[in-house]
């Protein structure tokens, strides 16, 4: 089959013309393919939540709106994985409300939470506190960066707008809302 | 209107007889002089109250006067000793005249026991200075909703006095609120505590959007503003037009879909939606409805007429001669209406199918838009959380190293992700991202209503073949002599369909009507819009630049020398004076600022009387701030008397120099000046008589 006649049939688009070409490849099209190949790889985008500064702001944004600055690790756990995204929002909102029944697992777990912790420890943000040091609580320097990221009602408002539905958020009353017994 | 201080009272009520001062005033400039904490600020601070505007000190309404009117006054007698009374009652009274030749008294309680703050007693003759008649009072209420706008609202009294008619400016959530005198006076009235800063008093409780500026433009009638004012009125108008087309195309759409129709020719935005030069209006000559006839979707016009032309054929047809032939056409329809029926279940359930796809399709793209705007909003906030870090000083934050072992935390975020994209790349791609997402969007969302619209149709045809072949099935199986059921089914669904299309038809050229006028209007209204002047009108410039010369000519002869005078200018969109790259209020010294004050409202009092709305009223309280030089003060003196006396104004200038000083400084200015001299005394002295005022 000469050249032209493979063109046509691409041009007819026609499957049985395609499959003809490429099992008749003879010298001059063999000759066209050897083309050098070369594979570069494409920077690709971070996921906002996957960056250290913005988990670090969410989870000062987070225990700040907790009484008293503090929570449990595991209610830290709860609401970092809630703010994710507008899925896991709707979803604890409806546990919260009592819309939809506790059968399903609530306990829920921030994978890149250990880390996020253990920056903002280091970093003077977040302390341990409580009587078992289970507890973890903003410091003074991390209760700054939380009143500063409140100032700008514009900066995080999906995160700020779901955990204000949620109205006084506590240890305390995660356990009511969620039904769980007090470890 | 011009307007002057005739006359201050003050009046203080003891057990003991009461305490006052009567204060009468001239045109042109007025001094008052006595020795320090005699009371010539009072006299200030009751002008300040008496006109109901001691708001523009405080947010609250507290009377500035001191504890003399509230609480006791301390009597000197004689050998020096001193004796206390507590106030029974006080009160301030002003007369003012204005140009007309009008003449207003105003009398504001301070304490007593029955009459309230809020309530201001007016005369409308000189009841201070001419004789005294008590019963042309009335009383007028204060700082309550409509002081300035109800006709028994004192303040409203006092814009009529004044000639003025304040406008409405933008609040500083953008809706519009009256310019309330308070935000005014500040440019008449300079109180002992403001001269800190060059530029007047702010005040800042009605929210109004930059006060002092609405206040100058008002005093020297700048146009600038009504343009800006008139495309505020404009803008509305559009939005409010913007909102009439769409909700008219939705019900046009709405009332084509009962007849299983589309609209076309009809655009989504029509030309002026979006803020862009308008040739001409949309024409929609070219609209029409479009009904779904088989797999083609018809002119309306057409249906219509093929819809009359099948009624009148079927009216004319002739009964089948025997029962045999009735019998035999009858069943050929059925079989016919049959098929048809099963073609067009058939067409239905693709569409349906598609329907149900495009669906789908648009509420994924829908999710689709909704996670990557929030993901570039979160990528967007990044940038404002690394300076917020840094302000807070949280390291990690701030330059992204880790802040125990300082080694960046890049590779933390990337994993096993390879390289990857910055924060502005990541953003750019997002947006990229965005608009194809919603581009997409549109064309599903326009697709899917395509479908739908055929998807009713197509359901419509399919109930109407059902019916027919219902009746053509009833009139196999029935009696021959019996009336043809198929026939008049027929007949009644055409008739039905014929009544239900003129309607619709009707309804949809008359609402065509109206989009096209809302189209036409919205086009003259861009139109207008882009006719109007961009930035200051030239008399505008022409206005801010005399009052820039006046002011640097005041400021060369008080001496001013911080820096060089010509650097100092009337910024256009503040309406203050600045240099660039300078704070006046800082960078000068601080009798420079004092000077700026003076030059800056003397040269505003000057121009606004002339062709503005400035009363040409200014009070000074106690300009000689800061050390200013004698022989600098004596200039300020000399020309406020000159301005005062060819603008037929009044200035007011209380002063602690002494009276051979003060002579001295006015120089040949003395004789045109009214010096009012307490010396020591205080201005409160014991009355002899009580005050008929007094209530």
């Amino acid at each position: 089959m000469s050249p032209d006649q493979g063109s046509e049939g691409l041009q007819r688009n026609d499957g049985r013309a395609l499959w003809a070409l490429a099992s008749s490849a003879s010298e001059a099209t063999d000759a066209n393919l050897r083309v050098p190949i070369v594979f570069r790889q494409q920077p690709r985008p971070v996921e906002a939540r996957h960056r250290v500064i913005y988990r670090s702001s969410v989870l000062t944004l987070v225990l700040g709106r907790f009484n008293q600055h503090a929570a449990r690790l595991d209610n830290l756990h709860l609401l970092m994985w809630a703010t994710r995204s507008s899925r896991t929002r709707r979803l604890l909102l409806a546990w919260w409300s009592g819309r939809r029944f506790l059968t399903t697992v609530t306990v829920k777990l921030d994978p890149g939470l250990d880390l996020t912790l253990r920056l903002a420890r280091a970093d003077g943000l977040v302390q341990t506190s409580g009587t078992n040091q289970q507890r973890l609580k903003l410091t003074d320097k991390g209760v700054r960066l939380f009143e500063k990221i409140e100032e700008d009602p514009a900066l995080l408002a999906p995160e700020k707008e779901f955990l204000t539905q949620l109205g006084r958020v506590s240890d305390g009353a995660v356990d009511r809302h969620l039904g769980r017994d007090r470890p | 209107m011009r307007t002057w201080l005739r006359a201050i009272r003050l009046n203080v009520s003891t057990d003991e007889g009461q305490f006052g001062r009567t204060v009468s005033l001239a045109k042109g400039l007025n001094v008052l002089r006595g020795a320090n904490s005699r009371g010539k600020t009072q006299l200030v601070q009751a002008v300040i109250y008496a006109l109901g505007m001691e708001r523009m000190l405080t947010a609250r309404a507290n009377a500035p006067l001191g504890s003399v009117f509230t609480t006791e006054i301390a009597v000197e007698l004689a050998g020096g000793t001193e004796r206390t009374y507590p106030t029974t009652s006080s009160w301030v009274a002003i007369e003012l005249e204005n140009s007309e030749g009008r003449i207003m008294t105003a009398q504001r309680f301070i304490k007593h026991p029955i009459i309230g703050r809020d309530l201001v007693r007016v005369w409308e003759d000189a009841a201070l200075t001419g004789g005294f008649n008590s019963s042309g009072a009335q009383d007028l209420f204060l700082h309550n909703s409509g002081s300035a706008t109800r006709s028994l609202g004192f303040h409203t009294r006092l814009q009529q006095f004044l000639g003025w008619s304040l406008p409405e400016v933008a609040s500083v959530s953008g809706k519009p609120v009256l310019l309330y005198p308070d935000a005014v006076f500040p440019f008449l009235i300079v109180d002992q505590q403001s001269w800190g800063s060059a530029a007047p008093r702010k005040v800042e409780r009605y929210q109004i959007k930059e006060p002092t500026k609405q206040g100058m433009q008002f005093l020297l009638a700048l146009e600038g503003p009504a343009a800006q004012a008139e495309r505020n009125r404009l803008e509305l108008r559009v939005s409010e037009l913007r909102g009439e087309w769409t909700s008219q195309r939705s019900a046009v759409r709405a009332i084509c879909s009962t007849v299983a129709g589309r609209v076309a020719g009809v655009p989504e935005n029509p030309a002026g939606f979006s803020d862009r030069a308008v040739s001409q209006p949309t024409d929609l000559a070219s609209a029409k409805l479009e009904i779904l006839q088989g797999e083609e979707w018809i002119d309306s016009d057409a249906v219509a007429t093929g819809l009359n032309a099948e009624l009148t054929e079927l009216l004319q047809a002739q009964p089948p001669a025997t029962a045999e032939l009735r019998d035999h056409e009858l069943t050929t329809e059925l079989t016919e209406v049959r098929g048809e029926l099963s073609e067009v279940l058939a067409a239905t359930h693709l569409i349906e199918s598609d329907v149900s796809l495009g669906e789908a399709q648009v509420a994924a793209l829908d999710r689709r838009v909704t996670a990557l705007s929030e993901e570039r909003d979160r990528n967007a906030d990044i940038r404002t959380l690394t300076r917020l870090g840094s302000e807070v000083d949280a390291e990690h934050l701030a330059d992204h190293n880790c802040p125990t072992c300082r080694q960046s935390l890049d590779a933390v975020e990337t994993q096993l992700l390879g390289p990857a994209l910055d924060l502005e790349g990541t953003i750019q791609l997002l947006n990229a991202q965005t608009t194809t997402a919603r581009r997409m969007r549109e064309r599903a969302s326009s697709a899917l209503e395509q479908s739908s619209s055929g998807f009713a149709a197509l359901q419509r045809h399919g109930d109407q073949l059902r019916t027919r072949i219902r009746a053509l099935e009833a009139d196999i199986s029935g009696p021959q002599s019996q009336v043809s059921q198929g026939e008049v089914a027929h007949r009644v669904t055409l008739e039905i369909r014929r009544d239900e299309l003129e309607r619709v038809r009707s309804d949809f050229s008359s609402r065509l009507e109206t989009m096209q006028e809302v189209a036409n209007t919205l086009a003259t209204t861009r139109q207008q819009l882009k006719g109007l002047p961009e930035g200051s009108p030239a008399s505008d410039i022409e206005v801010l630049d005399a009052v820039t010369r006046l002011m640097r000519g005041h400021l060369r002869e008080s001496g001013f020398g911080s820096y060089d005078v010509n650097e100092l200018k009337l910024d256009a969109s503040a309406l203050r004076p600045t240099r660039e790259g300078y704070d006046v209020d800082t960078d000068a010294s601080a009798s420079d600022v004092v000077r700026t004050k003076i030059a800056f409202l003397e040269a505003v009092r000057t121009v606004g009387a002339k062709g503005g709305n400035h009363p040409g009223l200014l009070i000074l309280d106690e300009p000689r701030q800061q050390d200013i030089e004698g022989s600098d003060f004596g200039a300020i003196l000399q020309y406020l008397a000159r301005n005062a006396a060819s603008t037929e104004g009044q200035v007011i200038v209380t002063s602690a120099t002494a009276a051979v000083e003060l002579e001295r400084l006015l120089g040949p200015q003395f004789g045109s000046v009214q010096v009012l001299d307490f010396s020591s005394h205080r201005v409160l002295e014991r009355l002899e008589v009580p005050d008929p005022l007094g209530v």
